[in-house]
């Protein structure tokens, strides 16, 4: 199969996984710290989790493409990581995790409760440990009420050769699905404007709400765009700008979309009921995980 | 919500670039404008120093003068262009619009006797779309053209016709038929012929203090029938074809990219957090346009239809451009900087309101871009 | 955050007021400006300095420039916010003359305390306009910089970005000494006075660098007291410059409403459309915040001086902030016009574009703003 073949296999089958069983139920009940097993099963028994790694005929492009689609639909799982420790530590079942190595822990490891792996990665420099069957010291969230979990770092723990940047890496991953969830914002703006009625009209019709949706679309595209040339750069000299790119194009256009589409749906988006704040809330703290826009 | 399919340069335009380099090098004389916007150099001589490299209408066919090249090989000529500050003013419209217009829906005629002057540089061409009564609202235009023994006569003014005073001709929308329900209906295009036509051309000084757009005035001006452009009446498609390219190019982010060069420079090695935070914005900006503007070149190399792209593409671009100089000033006044940077920076402020009314206003754009999202 | 208790005028600001927005209405019209400034211009033309003097003569004769002059050196003796609203006034109308400068060379006069300085008030008065020379070369607006020196009683060196120096009678001259920066007056018509225009973009006044060689000059504020009394007199300074904004705003906002009810489009005056009007209540809303902090600052300095500085940065930056965000969206909303030279809107543009920088951008003062509220530590 051609690569944009098995691209487009994987968004297409992905996508039909994740619409039946990425709900808004399983959001908030991840939200209260239950692991959404079904949905998990579901993409590894079609092998979703193993993108990226040796030997599926998959890269590591195809490995961000997948992230921006958990993006798009607020997936509570650690795609990223687990599809990163698997291409890095060869591929297992189960769930894994990847964290930064601070103080003799793992700091911010996304549901390392559950994991079976964690790869502890260091903010600068090149050193990467394997962790099998880990514990956590702490259990913490982040601002969107993802687990990230504090885990302990063994005395003498395994080391890896990794064959990318690990911090540059991550950080594209939470660019990547930061840039799916922006599209689902905008079409929740979207269906949201030509649905509700004021002033006998849907809101669509007014033009301060179309040219709000157009300037959060007309971002959300050039965020999507910075985000995915990244992905796809292939030489390693230019990936560390390219990625500083995508995040600094990421982080401009969360603040004028998330603003945008809240306000479109008024108080509305602000309910905890609405499924908007599953979005916008993971916009908020993914683009404070592996730097910020200014880092 | 709005897919596009990355298009990345293929690795061989790379010797394409570096000749585009050495042929601006030799040719450096010509450089001495303030700033990369495409509107406001005029040089019918570095035009033909182009046209004599190939490098007008490259995409054309070779029987029409054109070298059968790629729209990615055209737009690796025309960012290198742009980003050194040529003065490309005189061939830009011609190149970018008129010929592909021609290509497009032209007589052989027209083909043979236009297309090959245009890509020697030698053939200099405006358009004549707004009027005074119709910016934004091209359908409402209302200069007629009724028919004549052999051809046309027609009435009314055109307006912002960007160097209607120093070129040759002007694509002319006109309305051949009364407004009907259908307001797009009954427009046609004329080409008129601005030195031997009886038109008046009355040049604008813009807010700039320069003389680039004009006002033309047509009084009973016959035009005859073998310069209408494609069939009577389907003007509007042929116009709203035209504005695909009219939009999606780098001249839509690149028109303040002098001021962020300056910036660089200026600020050397040692710049401030705020000035380094700032550079860093903008150049994320640049990298991330540059990539949509070359998926839309893609787009065309394909032959699909970009018009919703292409206005994506000048909003946020002209966004950026208009936003390079009022956030550059706040990090490095002008008179704080390089004399390089004062003149780009000073240039730009003065350009800048320009950026968002050319070729389609912001406003309408955005109107654009919600159609495509499903909203009106 | 600082209130002013006196917020409104007297019957006499007031009356000063209607007197200078009648007399700038009947006699300064943009149509008349235009053809003032703009009418022959090409970019080549050799910079001159463009007004009317006969005008010029009737405001000073009317006491204007005088306005915050003591009532003891012959002037009317009004607070600031009297020169306030006259510079509103002036800047509703893009007036080209050395009224501003004046204005500000009259508050420093005011904090000099000298014979000398008394004189040149009564000068004023007379009917003399001033000018400051009071920047050097790198543009700062710290009150000690200076690129002139003084000795013996005479100037050497250039002052930079003088404003209207070409219309004034007398500078003032802020100069360093072996004891510290002093204050002095010079006529700029001798020959040890060189005025060198500088170009700008503003077509509604003039700017200069001014050249001392041995120039001779009256001493209005002693070596080591010069930098506290510009210090002094700064925030009313800044009142008054962000006044001139005001006034542009105010024209560019009703010229662009106006414009927007006439103009029609898609078979709609293009004020129907919701991304033309909502902008422009963004616009009225800026020029309105400007305002109430213009006079907000102008009282400060006549009834609290403690608050003045404070508010005089908060006014010039919101009034920096607005003057770029009025002259923009009056162009865009004129479209294709608003970008044409025949269209007034571009002297407006320009003008807003030079006070902008005038004394100190936006990103300045809320930087000096910052370093007030929490500490210059902080």
């Amino acid at each position: 199969m051609s690569e944009a073949a098995v691209h487009s296999q994987i968004i297409e089958t992905g996508e039909k996984i994740l619409a039946d069983l990425a709900t808004k139920q399983s959001l908030e009940a991840a939200e209260l710290g239950s692991f959404p097993d079904g949905l998990w099963q579901a993409l590894e028994s079609s092998g979703f989790t193993e993108i990226g790694s040796a030997d599926t005929g998959t890269r590591l492009s195809d490995a961000f493409a997948f992230t921006e689609l958990c993006g798009r639909f607020a997936a509570p799982i650690p795609i990223a990581e687990t599809l990163l420790v698997n291409r890095w530590a060869g591929a297992e079942p189960g769930v894994h995790s990847i964290g930064l190595i601070r103080d003799n822990s793992v700091h911010q490891v996304p549901w390392g409760r559950t994991a079976k792996r964690v790869i502890g990665i260091e903010a600068s420099g090149n050193r990467a440990v394997l962790i099998h069957t880990p514990t956590v010291v702490e259990e913490h969230s982040n601002l969107a009420g993802e687990p990230r979990d504090r885990v302990s770092l063994p005395e003498q723990p395994e080391r890896l050769e990794l064959p990318e940047p690990a911090f540059a890496t991550l950080a594209l991953a939470r660019a990547a699905a930061s840039a799916g969830a922006l599209n689902a914002i905008v079409a929740l703006g979207v269906r949201y404007a030509t649905e509700r009625a004021q002033f006998g009209r849907p809101l669509a019709g007014f033009q301060a709400i179309q040219h709000t949706l157009a300037v959060a679309a007309a971002e959300t595209l050039a965020a999507t765009t910075a985000v995915r040339a990244a992905a796809q750069q292939s030489d390693p000299a230019r990936f560390d700008a390219e990625v500083a790119a995508a995040r600094s194009r990421v982080g401009q256009a969360i603040r004028t979309v998330s603003d945008a589409v809240h306000q479109v749906h008024g108080a509305l988006g602000f309910t905890h009921e609405h499924i908007l704040h599953h979005f916008t809330r993971r916009t908020w703290a993914w683009r404070d995980e592996y730097g910020n826009e200014l880092s | 919500m709005l897919e596009l399919d990355l298009t990345f340069l293929p690795a061989d335009t790379e010797s394409l670039r570096t000749r585009v380099r050495q042929f601006l090098a030799h040719n450096a004389e010509f450089l001495a404008a303030p700033n990369s916007d495409f509107a406001t150099n005029h040089d019918a001589a570095f035009s033909r120093r182009l046209g004599g490299a190939g490098w007008i209408g490259m995409t054309w066919p070779r029987d029409y003068g054109g070298q059968n090249a790629t729209y990615l090989e055209r737009y690796v000529v025309t960012e290198e262009l742009l980003a050194a500050g040529a003065p490309v003013g005189a061939h830009w419209i011609a190149d970018r619009q008129t010929g592909p217009l021609l290509l497009n829906y032209g007589s052989e005629s027209q083909r043979t006797s236009y297309l090959p002057a245009i890509a020697r540089g030698e053939l200099f061409c405006s358009i004549g779309m707004s009027e005074p009564d119709s910016g934004s609202d091209l359908a409402s235009i209302r200069t007629t053209a009724t028919p004549a023994a052999g051809g046309y006569r027609v009435n009314g003014t055109k307006l912002w016709t960007t160097y209607a005073h120093r070129n040759h001709l002007m694509i002319c929308l006109v309305r051949t038929e009364p407004p009907a329900k259908n307001r797009h209906a009954g427009l046609s295009q004329l080409i008129v012929d601005l030195r031997t036509d009886d038109v008046q051309v009355r040049p604008i000084k813009n807010m700039a203090g320069k003389e680039e757009f004009n006002e033309v005035v047509f009084t009973d001006t016959f035009v005859p029938d073998d310069r209408l452009v494609g069939a009577p009446g389907n003007g509007w498609d042929q116009v709203t074809s035209e504005l695909a390219y009219e939009r999606s190019g780098p001249e839509r982010f690149l028109s303040s990219f002098q001021v962020f060069t300056e910036l660089v420079r200026a600020c050397g090695p040692q710049p401030t957090q705020s000035q380094a935070v700032l550079m860093g914005r903008i150049a994320a900006q640049l990298l991330s346009l540059r990539r949509l503007s070359i998926s839309v070149a893609g787009m065309l190399e394909q032959g699909k239809d970009v018009a919703l792209e292409a206005a994506l593409v000048k909003e946020l671009g002209n966004t950026l451009e208009e936003a390079i100089p009022e956030l550059a000033r706040l990090v490095l006044p002008a008179d704080a900087g390089t004399p390089g940077y004062a003149r780009a920076l000073t240039d730009a402020i003065l350009q800048s309101p320009s950026f968002t009314l050319r070729g389609g206003t912001k406003e309408i754009l955005r109107g654009v871009i919600a159609r495509g999202l499903g909203l009106r | 955050m600082p209130q002013s208790n006196n917020f409104g005028f007297g019957d006499d600001e007031a009356m000063l007021r209607d007197a200078a927005r009648k007399f700038f209405q009947a006699n300064c019209p943009p149509d008349r400006l235009h053809a003032q400034v703009a009418h022959d211009y090409s970019i080549d033309r050799p910079i001159e300095c463009i007004w009317d003097q006969a005008l010029w003569r009737q405001i000073t004769e009317l006491g204007w420039t005088a306005a915050c002059v003591p009532e003891a050196a012959g002037g009317i003796g009004m607070p600031v916010v009297a020169a306030v609203a006259l510079a509103e006034e002036a800047g509703k109308v893009a007036f080209p003359s050395p009224l501003i400068a004046t204005l500000c060379s009259t508050m420093v006069l005011r904090e000099c305390s000298s014979d000398a300085a008394t004189t040149a008030l009564g000068a004023v008065a007379g009917g003399q306009a001033l000018s400051l020379a009071m920047t050097n070369r790198a543009g700062s607006w710290d009150a000690d910089a200076t690129d002139v020196d003084a000795t013996g009683g005479t100037l050497n060196g250039t002052a930079y970005f003088v404003q209207d120096a070409g219309k004034a009678d007398r500078l003032l001259v802020k100069a360093r000494t072996a004891n510290g920066v002093g204050l002095y007056l010079v006529d700029p018509s001798i020959e040890q006075v060189t005025i060198v225009p500088d170009g700008i973009v503003d077509l509604t006044r003039d700017q200069a660098h001014v050249q001392f060689a041995h120039a001779p000059a009256i001493e209005l504020a002693a070596p080591g007291t010069g930098a506290a009394i510009v210090e002094r007199a700064m925030p009313a300074i800044l009142a008054i410059v962000s006044a001139d904004m005001v006034g542009a705003g105010e024209w560019l906002l009703q010229t662009t409403a106006e414009y927007a009810k006439t103009r029609t489009q898609f078979d709609r005056t293009i004020g129907f459309f919701q991304a033309v009007k909502h902008p422009l209540v963004n616009v009225m809303i800026d020029v309105d915040r400007a305002k109430s902090l213009a006079y907000a600052a102008a009282c400060a300095v006549d009834e609290e001086p403690d608050n003045a500085w404070m508010l005089a940065r908060m006014a010039k930056a919101a009034a920096s902030d607005m003057a770029a965000f009025s002259a923009n969206r009056a162009v865009q909303f004129h479209g294709g016009i608003g970008f044409t030279w025949e269209c007034y809107v571009h002297l407006f543009f320009k003008r807003q574009m030079h006070n902008q920088t005038l004394y100190g951008d936006a990103v300045y003062h809320r930087a000096k703003l910052a370093d007030l509220l929490m500490g210059a530590a902080a």
